[in-house]
């Protein structure tokens, strides 16, 4: 509402500054859409089981390949299945598999980056060598392979895209913590005797926030993506889990006959990894101290 | 009046001869294919599969046989109602009355595709090979020969250590191509330039794209060969294959998927066509493979190994006719035997068994329940990540669980399925098998204790005896007779739970003519040509 | 200039060396014994004891892993299980997908250049919304969709283009092209997007530095402060973005090449890791992790000559 009580707003700067972005937020419609439509995706796959009419594996070979209907309010595909219910249990692996790989990114890439651009010299030089081997490999080869030694899953899948999002966030974040180093607070508390956790912990890392914040929520839809695309290579999900990448694969043999079996699942992924995208821009911009607005 | 009579009676004959002759024309050209061949051309044919070294010594895939076909003659061939015929040879083997001597007369004045001589000598170079290369795979189909003679350049004699009634079926496939002996001594990997007599020679080869033939001008009946070159491209991907066929980037189409036959028997420059197999597609059960194939049977203790009930309830659960409809939109053959009702050996060995297509699910439900096991668990490995196993093992698991059977599914890729079959690591298995002429070739290695594919781990003294007996007998009544016995033994304890024969589907554009398949499903092209 | 060229040289040849000891390893740890997987249905003992004696599968591992740089520095990469050369099989299948690479990254610039800058200069008006939601889309659409819609509509449809499969550009111009147009839109679309973002935050940043508005100052015409600073500038975020999004663009390859069924190197690699033909696998991951250090290491060097900056100071970017 209005700042009423002018006191408040200069005693708390850190609720200050949080009003501020949220009312920088809020001028953003586009980011205010991304932020509704992801909550809406998270929501799905949470409230999957009340929401979806029926389960994902409930088959009935007598309808197969059925169009829109009262039962069946997207038809059904190949085997008999409620093609709506596959794809609101099909959020729950495109989000799990999205957000999943984005934390396991952040904890590998994290730790690494800040200590590469902290410390400088050799271990920079060994973490950077190793991020640029990670990087040799492209990532959906390494989804496969490591579909290959460990058996294709979910799981498996998520790993390997963590994997695969590591080297860049390790770039991004060595960068940030190389930039932090030579800020004046931090030197202070070099010159004041403060220990590395400690300098670490109070001083790089919340400064990183927002910077990662924003990685992360772009993190996301590669991930959302890349699951997708290896469960369309069978190297996620199994059946009779659903997937939105395993349901684009079934509808290829299908591509003649039931074209729609590709085009609602194609959707999904579309506007799930937009509205992250929205979101991650409209924080960016949010965050960025060089937009005015 | 008389003359201008006998005049009319001579004009009218020779209407009606000229008639008749044209009309004779006509047929003989209408049996022969319709329109007439024109020579030249290259043929372009979309394979399912990549085939593998293109040296039968070592060759293994389905789709190798195909280009095999063309390029690479065998002593022995298959006819149209799959009965073994000569090729190479002049005639059928000669048996001696103990069984033990094979004596094959060979056709003469035929050459191989680098213009060295076919004869006796090249043959026993050849049978030699297969059963002493490292790494022979044709070894253990033709382990019966002790050693081959070479009389003389038409005659080849092998002497068996014991009989063998397979063994005419066996060299009417791989381990009866001839190889040049020329071009075995002058390279290391004959897979890289293979020659043998053929109406095609090899050209060249990119691996997971094509391989390129050409017309071979050493060949015996060159004459009747009319393309210039067949062309073997790689199209693993089923839809992708049938567009190319549509739009005429190939000629013949190897396996249509299922959910492309009704396209394409709408499109009007195709020819649909259709083979019934030899081969089975089923679930193998593993009961006796902890260890390994070969590594001796102890029962694995699962829900499925230890209950015979369970197992006859997971078969009754099936409704085989619901699962052709939905999962291969009804195009392939439901049955429960291995032999394929195109063999003759189907009606003799299966007469008076029962087979169900339908579920019986009032009777799973009783036997799940009489086997005494609480919620019984079975783990499904699919031989293939492909769409149709998922969409496979997703309909078994649904049957099941209407009889209060829970069936978790692993799609796994093809070869690590087989490993993991053979290490013995699975509980049921989809999986099929190609398809040999002989009942022994579909049935032995599967679930004989020494098969070599017994992945099921079973062990059953009496059918090995009856398996033995059915090889060294050599009538096939006494053989119908000890192959029934087997289908009993073998539909009692349920091993394997045979479900359906595929029924492969090949598309050739109506520019071609000359194309055939038989029951083997391998495509015939090498007297194909273009009439347009 | 040579100091920095010679230590990011020899950075790169560290890569490579770690990078095959990593497909060695990797390769290794698939499941199963590779013996059996290139044995395929026939468990003879006598075969599978063959197999491993020609493929030195019996000898210590370090053992193989010396005798496979060994050759593979020579250039012989082995036999695969079809008894054909890997190194053969690999230079003949590598210009497919350069080809398709070329053409996707052509067309990426091209888009993502000319809209980027074009959204620049008009800040705020229609055309850079419409950019600008242009380079979302781009970003959110998950390429290998996109492909299967457009084979629907072009292919099945209206019949305009092949659906799938590769005619060789020597035998047939025409056709190469028909069959390259989609997979090129698929590949290209998602460094479009990102190259239009960054050209334009990159044109926006540079439009506003004291330079330009020296030029600007100096009376330069639009065109010319357009042109030669802004352009150059952004050149090297071009650059920079294209080195990182190599990677994206060796992966988004071999999901396009498995979609339009065209047989690149992408799909060279996915049939080898199917096939378990190890042999094949080993070689194929040993080319495609060097080429791309190797492609990196060039990025790098028209980077350090587009920016002095670098070259002189020597600092990583």
């Amino acid at each position: 509402m209005s700042f009423a009580d002018p006191t408040i707003a200069v005693i708390d700067p850190r609720a200050r500054r949080r009003r501020l972005l949220r009312r920088r937020f809020l001028r953003r419609p586009l980011a205010v859409v991304g932020l509704v439509v992801s909550t809406l995706f998270i929501l799905t796959a949470i409230l999957a089981p009340w929401l979806a009419p029926y389960s994902a594996g409930t088959s009935d070979f007598t309808a197969t390949l059925g169009h829109s209907s009262g039962k069946h309010l997207l038809g059904t595909d190949e085997l008999g299945r409620d093609v709506l219910s596959r794809i609101i249990w099909g959020a729950r692996a495109s989000i799990e598999a999205g957000v999943l790989a984005t934390m396991l990114a952040m904890a590998i890439a994290v730790p690494l980056g800040v200590i590469a651009g902290y410390y400088r010299g050799f271990v920079d030089t060994v973490i950077a060598r190793m991020t640029d081997v990670l990087l040799a490999f492209p990532f959906l080869i390494v989804a496969v392979g490591l579909a290959a030694i460990l058996g294709p899953s979910l799981t498996n899948a998520t790993i390997a895209l963590g994997v695969g999002a590591a080297p860049g966030l390790i770039r991004v974040a060595r960068g940030e913590a190389l930039a932090l180093r030579e800020e004046d607070y931090v030197r202070a508390a070099v010159a004041n005797g403060a220990s590395d956790a400690r300098i670490l912990t109070r001083h790089v890392l919340p400064n990183m926030l927002s910077t990662l914040i924003v990685q992360a929520t772009v993190a996301i839809p590669t991930a959302i993506i890349g699951e997708a695309v290896l469960s369309f290579l069978g190297l996620g999900v199994q059946p009779p889990t659903p997937s939105w990448g395993v349901m684009l694969a079934d509808a290829q043999s299908y591509l003649a006959q039931a074209p729609r079996l590709a085009v609602y699942p194609g959707i999904a992924i579309f506007l799930c990894s937009l509205s992250f995208n929205l979101l991650g821009d409209g924080l960016r911009d949010v965050l960025d101290p060089r937009t005015t607005r | 009046m008389r003359g201008s009579f006998r005049r009319f009676t001579l004009l009218a004959l020779g209407l009606v001869l000229l008639g008749a002759l044209t009309a004779a024309v006509a047929a003989a050209r209408g049996s022969t294919s319709g329109a007439t061949i024109k020579n030249g051309g290259t043929l372009t044919i979309g394979l399912a599969e990549e085939p593998d070294a293109l040296d039968p010594t070592i060759a293994r895939t389905f789709v190798g046989r195909i280009v095999f076909l063309a390029t690479c003659e065998k002593l022995y061939d298959l006819d149209s109602h799959l009965n073994i015929v000569p090729q190479l040879a002049a005639a059928l083997p000669q048996v001696s009355k103990d069984k033990l001597t094979y004596t094959i007369k060979l056709r003469s004045g035929i050459k191989f595709n680098d213009g060295t001589p076919f004869n006796a000598a090249a043959v026993k170079t050849t049978i030699e090979r297969y059963l002493t290369f490292k790494g022979s795979v044709r070894a253990s189909e033709i382990s019966p020969i002790k050693t081959v003679d070479a009389p003389n350049a038409t005659t080849v004699v092998l002497h068996l250590s014991s009989p063998y009634s397979p063994l005419t079926a066996q060299l009417a496939d791989r381990a009866g191509m001839i190889l040049s002996p020329k071009a075995l001594a002058s390279s290391a990997s004959f897979a890289q330039d293979p020659v043998c007599v053929g109406a095609f020679s090899f050209k060249d080869r990119v691996a997971g794209d094509h391989i390129t033939l050409v017309k071979s001008n050493d060949y015996y009946d060159k004459a009747k060969v009319h393309l210039s070159s067949i062309v073997f491209k790689i199209m693993t991907d089923p839809s992708s294959r049938t567009q190319a066929l549509r739009a005429g980037d190939i000629q013949v189409e190897d396996r249509i998927q299922s959910t492309d036959v009704p396209t394409l028997q709408k499109d009007k420059s195709v020819t649909v066509s259709k083979a019934v197999t030899i081969g089975y597609q089923g679930l193998t059960l593993n009961i006796g493979n902890s260890k390994g194939v070969g590594k001796g049977f102890s029962n694995t203790g699962t829900p499925i190994a230890k209950s015979q009930f369970l197992r006859t309830a997971f078969d009754a659960a099936l409704d085989r006719t619901t699962i052709n409809k939905v999962v291969f939109g009804g195009l392939n053959l439901p049955d429960c035997y291995p032999i394929a009702p195109v063999s003759p050996w189907y009606k003799p060995t299966t007469a008076g068994l029962q087979c169900n297509l339908h579920a019986n699910v009032a009777l799973a439900k009783s036997l799940v329940k009489a086997s005494g096991i609480a919620d019984p668990t079975v783990h499904l490995m699919l031989g293939g990540t492909d769409p149709v196993n998922a969409r496979l093992g997703q309909v078994i698991q649904s049957m099941e669980k209407a009889v209060g059977i829970n069936v978790t599914v692993q799609p796994t890729e093809f070869t690590t399925s087989l490993n993991t079959a053979t290490a013995g690591n699975f509980e049921a298995y989809a999986v099929g098998w190609s398809g040999r002429v002989d009942p022994d070739g579909n049935i032995y290695s599967q679930v004989a204790t020494p098969g070599t594919l017994n992945y099921s781990g079973y062990s059953n003294a009496k059918l090995d005896y009856i398996l033995n007996g059915a090889r060294k007998s050599v009538t096939t009544k006494s053989r119908d007779t000890l192959y029934r016995a087997a289908m009993k033994i073998i539909h009692n304890d349920r091993p394997i739970i045979y479900l359906y024969h595929p029924v492969n589907y090949y598309g050739t554009s109506k520019k071609v003519s000359g194309v055939q398949i038989f029951g083997d499903g391998l495509i015939r092209a090498q007297f194909a040509g273009y009439t347009q | 200039m040579g100091g920095f060229l010679l230590r990011k040289a020899g950075a790169a040849l560290i890569v490579v060396f770690c990078s095959s000891v990593v497909v060695f390893v990797g390769v290794r740890a698939l499941p199963g014994d590779p013996a059996v997987a290139l044995s395929g249905e026939n468990r003879d003992p006598a075969v599978l004891a063959a197999v491993r004696e020609k493929y030195g599968l019996d000898q210590p591992l370090p053992v193989q892993y010396v005798k496979w740089v060994g050759r593979a520095v020579r250039g012989d990469l082995g036999v695969d299980s079809r008894d054909l050369p890997v190194a053969h099989t690999i230079v003949t299948r590598i210009p497919i997908t350069l080809e398709l690479a070329l053409l996707s990254v052509a067309l990426g610039m091209l888009i993502g250049i000319t809209s980027g800058v074009i959204a620049a200069v008009r800040r705020g008006k229609a055309e850079d919304h419409a950019a600008t939601t242009f380079a979302l889309v781009g970003l959110s659409l998950p390429h290998f969709w996109l492909g299967l819609m457009m084979i629907i509509l072009f292919a099945v449809d209206l019949h305009w283009l092949p659906s799938s499969g590769y005619v060789s550009f020597g035998q047939h111009p025409i056709q190469n092209l028909e069959h390259m147009v989609m997979p090129a839109i698929v590949l290209g679309t998602g460094l479009s997007a990102v190259l239009m973002r960054q050209m334009r935050s990159s044109m926006l940043a540079s439009l506003g530095a004291d330079y330009v508005r020296t030029a600007r100052a100096k009376g330069l015409t639009e065109a010319s402060v357009i042109g030669k600073h802004a352009l150059r500038n952004s050149l090297i975020t071009v650059t920079t973005v294209v080195g990182l999004q190599l990677g994206a663009l060796i992966s988004g390859a071999v999901i396009t090449e498995q979609i339009f069924v065209i047989p690149g190197f992408g799909r060279l690699t996915l049939e080898a890791i199917n096939q378990r033909d190890y042999t094949l696998l080993q070689g194929v991951v040993l080319v495609a992790a060097t080429g791309y250090v190797v492609v990196n290491l060039l990025v790098d060097v028209i980077y350090s000559l587009l920016n002095p900056r670098i070259r002189v100071t020597g600092a990583a970017p």
